[in-house]
């Protein structure tokens, strides 16, 4: 397509393709790379390597080492990358579907329902999200996927509003008031005129809230709400980690592979899916394209 | 313009009365044994001195949630939040006493973010694909992709463990002294501008040094985001029809940036603004825990971890207050930045 | 732009040249403490958490004490003389109606300059009952002074006249003197009231009726039952005969001792402490090397961080007083959601499932304790001998115990319910509260060997915040609970009450209150008001071969501490709980 021939040409952008798909690949391969031991019923609990207290360096068994609790490194960061795809994907699959279609349906009916859904929106808008995602997942119980639903909740909102504003300047064009004056049905120009043209932007908050929404969810990790202790994820292995920035006596770095190797899955993962957020607003944006 | 103000504020007591209903209604979640745990103040202990069958007729929470909704808000608009275990202080008193640390922690982080975001922004703009420019792009990807709480946690390693500069919390041991204990007078809670207030720099300096390092962790995402907003911004701007008008008529170079261009490119800077101010109330959680420095973040997530709803009820109202006036605050500064837009 | 550099730059320089301040002994007179644990209350007799007690035992002083480091021996505290039945001063009747007199000390000051008198004694365990403290040893005493577990229990059961008649008659004051009179003689009496001032601390009549507490009349009785922690007047004020004086407190952050220079023993030699709540054990430590606080308490996996730390000082491997357990619940309530569909199976296990000898048996030989010592604790723990702590009187080393050993393990789950487990198999889901890695690793290395024997048993793991826990250990929602006890006097009688009576709260969250009151309350009884140390050794044996043949819990392990101080630091030494200290007797060099 036209649009992946604009990204080639930026290296930042290609820099993030890569990265994106290195982690897909990763998460893909899963099962192959870190295969879950044989007694092990739900791949998502990290391996054990005994159960000693103090993280053990990489050895043969544990290829990364293991953290405090002989939780293997290698394994959780590989199906870390598995939940952070899946998290980072529904809740942004989600988010945009619901969003978009309350703030597109109604800044294209207009009336009162418009008012409506701007009010809801405002509602939710009124309280930070990282707060009321706490709160949420508290109450609602440890889990993955309650953090989902928190997310889910309160991340709408700014595709409501983004969806609505483009509406609102897409349904004053030409095509469109031609197509209403051929008598085409209400939703037919809004599926097939309407929605085509007002989603880049869309597009462009989706690539970058995969980014954003898997850094959240591992800052809830990493304060003890959301996954349950020994899942893998990103942030909880960080959390784990946090008894050993210091090292021992002397040997400040002992412990250096219980915090870099989660830290740099994380940054990679979250500035793969930036760059290309932020590449597809350049090419995607047509004020931009003019400048360049 | 004032009539649009009254009308936005006389919806405020809807949109609190609507978002406490909310709150209250995630208790429909616990059971009244689970809700009556926040009593029990040790994680060690079993026991409490009241039984609980008396507790829960006591506190009412086997009443249909309607009445309990009721019986809490005519509380609060007697002017009682209620009585928070978590924080064993009342809940008003906690959120007196745990806010002005979050909004210190925000004012100096707001400083970075808007002033270091619309300086390095601006610079970036006008350096347009050369090296600053690249830089910028790199780096501030890189802010936005790094985990607050892993740069916390490295600038507390690097900064207290082996440099030992900047210590954790928010006070030193002699500072709290004179702080609590002598006749320092508490004029807002935040200890830099009490201590100025009260004559004492010592404190001030040291307060500072505390603040230091978590409003740098904090502000190191949003700044990032800024910087890009405001580049992206300018830049969009800078080739605006007026601009090039002006350039041709000969007008140099820093005079159209600043006088004509800035103006216009701070309106999305504004924009985001606001959603900023919401996003640096929640942020404050992180960077609170990571460095021990008790403000609303830590106490609204141990309120939660404690099922603590007064606690919870009593912080969400005043966060739901001041992001409403904070989003009013915005709209008019919007009309006083672009006059065409229309305040509807 | 320019500008703005350069006082940036200022402020920086400054920050900086602040920030290297000296680091030589700060204050020498003020020691600083870092803890985890926050102050629920002030009030002796409602400190539920045995870390909180350090504050109450430093302000308050109780009738009898301990000399240092030695649990064993009693010395007079507030009382001048040790009763015993030599010196006539415990008395027991035909009946075993007991009377013990205790001469109180003259001349003795409380913080607000008033003299202690033996009213001051009466009205201290009166209040102490009658407001429903629950603090442990204001729950045995109510145990044994009124045969109740509450006040309030036996207002129901005789109204509130007679309990009140019961309660009043229960202390009597003399003139210089105060009598207690217990229904039969009871042994560990003398030692719950030789605490220190943790607990049973004395308080002064007149400033506590100031305060708001109950003025000690019948009349005005029934309006002070049953206050909680926030609506109590002594919530959040001190006033003892202790070496220090509560200066400040600002809760959750930190409490200030100051010297109390009238106290009857002496001046201390610190002028003031402060104890300081850090909530990260890394930030306490960091602290501690560089010298910003005194003293802390180091997990087993710190220890490499602090050993051979500069100007540090580290004791490991301290005894404690605190046994842990799995506990069995044998009547799970029939809402729980932790135990699937409720019938024995692949969908969950029946509320009664622990009910059976032989699967509780199973279970015990399926704990691995060598890797859990070893492992986790790095062996920093010890495996218990039965409910008896180890070092205390009476503690058997030889009690039949349980181990890991899997083909016995396998043996006694195919003989669990008639052969029906190792058919049908089953799953349910075992709880921890959340943080608590002790208790998750226990659970981990259980289930380990569990499901290692045979792929039908399943069990789940999931935590729950403390409160949530605690509320549903209350209702009966969990198939294991995992507590422990941390009896704070060296007497075996206090471990087994609480593990094995019919009234000891065991009994009641595990369901074998049948049990205990055929099998276990006769012996217990006896051992806590027969004074024969060989008959009470007798009786303690009985009853920890009793717990190993009822296989009531597993017990898992009993706690050492690790804890770190300054070199300047003097004078430490190790009480039954070792992170709680005596401030008397420390100073800074």
């Amino acid at each position: 397509m036209d649009t992946l021939r604009r990204l080639a040409k930026r290296p930042l952008g290609m820099a993030g393709l890569i990265l994106v798909l290195f982690w897909t690949v990763i998460a893909l391969t899963a099962p192959l790379i870190a295969p879950p031991g044989e007694r092990q019923r739900d791949p998502y609990t990290i391996r054990r390597i005994g159960f000693s207290s103090i993280p053990q360096p990489p050895s043969d068994k544990a290829r990364l080492g293991t953290t405090g609790g002989g939780y293997d490194i290698l394994y959780g960061i590989v199906w870390g990358s598995r939940t952070a795809l899946r998290v980072g994907l529904i809740v942004v699959g989600a988010t945009t579907l619901i969003g978009t279609m309350l703030g597109g349906v109604g800044a294209y009916v207009g009336g009162w329902i418009d008012s409506l859904v701007m009010r809801i929106t405002d509602l939710f808008m009124s309280f930070p999200f990282l707060i009321a995602v706490i709160v949420m997942s508290i109450v609602l119980g440890k889990g993955l996927d309650k953090v989902i639903v928190a997310l889910v909740v309160f991340g709408w909102r700014r595709y409501a509003r983004v969806m609505r504003s483009e509406v609102l300047s897409v349904k004053e064009r030409d095509y469109v008031s031609a197509a209403e004056s051929i008598g085409a049905g209400r939703l037919r120009i809004f599926m097939c005129h309407i929605l085509p043209n007002s989603i880049y932007p869309v597009f462009v908050l989706s690539a970058l809230d995969i980014g954003s929404m898997v850094l959240i969810a591992a800052s809830l990790s990493f304060i003890g709400v959301g996954a349950e202790p020994g899942y893998a994820d990103w942030g909880q292995m960080i959390n784990f980690s946090r008894n050993w920035l210091l090292g021992a006596v002397g040997d400040p770095f002992r412990y250096w592979y219980t915090y870099v190797w989660p830290s740099v899955a994380i940054l990679t993962f979250v500035l793969g899916w930036t760059l290309l957020g932020d590449t597809l607003r350049d090419v995607l944006d047509p004020r931009m394209r003019r400048m360049k | 313009m004032l009539f649009y103000i009254v009308k936005r504020l006389l919806v405020l007591p809807l949109v609190l009365f609507l978002l406490s209903a909310l709150v209250f209604s995630l208790v429909l979640f616990l059971s009244p044994y689970e809700r009556l745990a926040v009593f029990i103040p040790n994680a060690d202990s079993v026991g409490s001195n009241i039984p609980f069958d008396e507790l829960v007729e006591r506190y009412g929470l086997n009443r249909p949630f309607h009445q309990q909704y009721a019986l809490w808000l005519s509380q609060v608009l007697r002017g009682n939040l209620g009585w928070s275990p978590s924080a064993r202080m009342p809940v008003a008193a906690a959120i007196a006493k745990y806010f002005p640390a979050t909004v210190e922690l925000m004012l100096l982080g707001a400083v970075i973010i808007f002033a270091g975001g619309i300086a390095l922004g601006t610079y970036a703009a006008t350096h347009h694909n050369r090296l600053p420019d690249q830089v910028a792009r790199v780096a501030t990807s890189f802010g936005v992709a790094l985990p607050e709480f892993v740069f916390g946690l490295l600038l507390l390693v690097v900064f207290y463990g082996w440099l030992k500069l900047f210590p954790p919390g928010r006070l030193s041991t002699w500072a709290e002294d004179v702080v609590y204990l002598s006749d320092f007078h508490r004029y807002t809670g935040m200890h830099l501008i009490d201590s100025l207030l009260n004559g004492r720099f010592d404190v001030f300096a040291d307060a500072l040094r505390h603040l230091v390092l978590p409003s740098i962790a904090y502000s190191i995402g949003m700044l990032s985001t800024m910087l890009r907003m405001m580049r992206s911004s300018l830049l969009e701007t800078l080739q605006m029809d007026y601009v090039t008008t002006a350039r041709a008529k000969g007008v140099t170079e820093r005079v159209v940036t600043i006088k004509h261009a800035r103006r216009n490119a701070l309106l999305p800077v504004v924009t985001l603004a606001g959603s900023i101010v919401a996003k640096m109330l929640g942020g404050a959680v992180i960077v609170e825990t990571v460095f021990n420095y008790r403000g609303m973040g830590k106490f609204i997530v141990s309120a939660a971890q404690g099922l603590d709803f007064p606690a919870i009820l009593g912080a969400s109202l005043l966060i739901g207050l001041i992001i409403i006036l904070t989003n009013l605050v915005i709209d008019l500064l919007y009309t006083v930045l672009d006059p065409t837009v229309r305040l509807e | 732009m320019g500008r703005t550099r350069w006082v940036v730059l200022g402020i920086l320089v400054a920050l900086l040249g602040g920030g290297a301040m000296a680091q030589s002994v700060n204050s020498p007179g003020t020691f600083i403490k870092a803890t985890i644990n926050s102050v629920e209350t002030l009030d002796p007799q409602f400190m539920l958490s045995s870390a909180t007690t350090e504050l109450s035992f430093n302000v308050y002083d109780s009738l009898l004490d301990h000399p240092q480091g030695d649990l064993e021996t009693l010395i007079p505290g507030l009382a001048s003389v040790v009763p015993t039945a030599d010196n006539g001063l415990i008395v027991v009747a035909e009946n075993g109606t007991t009377y013990i007199t205790f001469p109180i000390r003259t001349g003795v000051k409380f913080h607000n300059g008033a003299v202690l008198t033996p009213e001051d004694v009466a009205y201290t365990f009166k209040r102490a009952l009658l407001v429903g403290g629950q603090a442990s040893s204001i729950n045995m005493l109510c145990q044994n002074l009124l045969g109740k577990a509450s006040f309030s229990d036996l207002v129901d059961e005789v109204g509130y006249d007679a309990a009140y008649a019961q309660l009043d008659a229960m202390v009597t004051v003399a003139d210089n003197s105060v009598t207690f009179k217990l229904p039969k003689p009871f042994v560990p009496f003398l030692g719950i009231l030789a605490d220190g001032g943790s607990g049973t601390g004395i308080l002064n009549k007149a400033w506590c009726i100031e305060q708001g507490c109950w003025p000690g009349t019948k009349e005005t009785g029934q309006a002070h039952m049953n206050k909680t922690m926030e609506d109590d007047p002594l919530f959040g004020a001190m006033n003892g005969t202790g070496p220090f004086m509560l200066a400040s407190w600002e809760p959750m952050e930190r409490v200030v001792l100051e010297r109390f220079d009238g106290y009857w023993q002496g001046a201390p030699a610190l002028e003031r402490v402060i104890r300081r709540i850090v909530e990260d054990t890394q930030t306490a430590i960091l602290m501690l090397k560089n010298g910003d606080v005194d003293f802390t308490t180091v997990d087993v996996a710190d220890l490499p961080q602090v050993q051979g730390a500069e100007g540090v000082t580290v004791l490991d491997n301290l005894p404690s007083t605190w046994l842990m357990k799995i506990n069995f619940v044998m009547d799970i309530a029939a809402n729980s959601s932790f135990i699937g569909n409720g019938t024995l199976g692949d969908g969950g296990i029946p509320t009664d499932f622990f009910s059976d000898l032989d699967l509780r048996k199973a279970f015990q030989y399926s704990f691995d304790w060598d890797t859990y010592i070893n492992e986790v604790f790095l062996g920093a723990a010890l495996k218990p001998y039965g409910p008896v702590l180890i070092g205390f009187p009476t503690a058997n080393p030889d009690n039949p115990q349980y181990y890991f050993d899997l083909t016995k393990a396998e043996e006694y789950f195919r003989k669990a319910w008639g052969g029906e487990v190792w058919e049908k198999g089953f799953h349910f889901t075992a709880v921890y509260s959340t943080g608590s890695t002790h208790r998750q690793r226990a659970l981990e290395i259980l289930k380990h060997g569990v499901e290692s024997l045979n792929p039908k048993f399943r069990i789940d793991l999931a935590s729950l915040p403390w409160a949530a826990h605690v509320a549903a250990i209350q209702n009966k929602q969990l198939p294991f609970s995992l507590f422990g006890m941390l009896p704070d006097v060296f007497d075996p009688y206090l471990p087994l009450f609480e593990h094995m009576h019919s009234a000891g709260g065991y009994a009641n969250w595990s369901g074998y209150v049948e049990l205990a009151k055929r099998e276990f309350d006769p012996l217990i009884d006896e051992l806590g008001s027969n004074y024969d140390p060989d008959r009470r050794r007798e009786l303690s044996y009985e009853l920890q071969r009793l717990d190993y043949e009822y296989s009531l819990s597993i017990f898992h392990f009993q706690a050492v501490e690790h804890v770190a101080m300054r070199d300047w630091v003097d004078g430490y030494y190790v009480g039954p709980f070792p992170f709680n200290l005596d401030f008397y007797a420390l100073s800074k060099r």
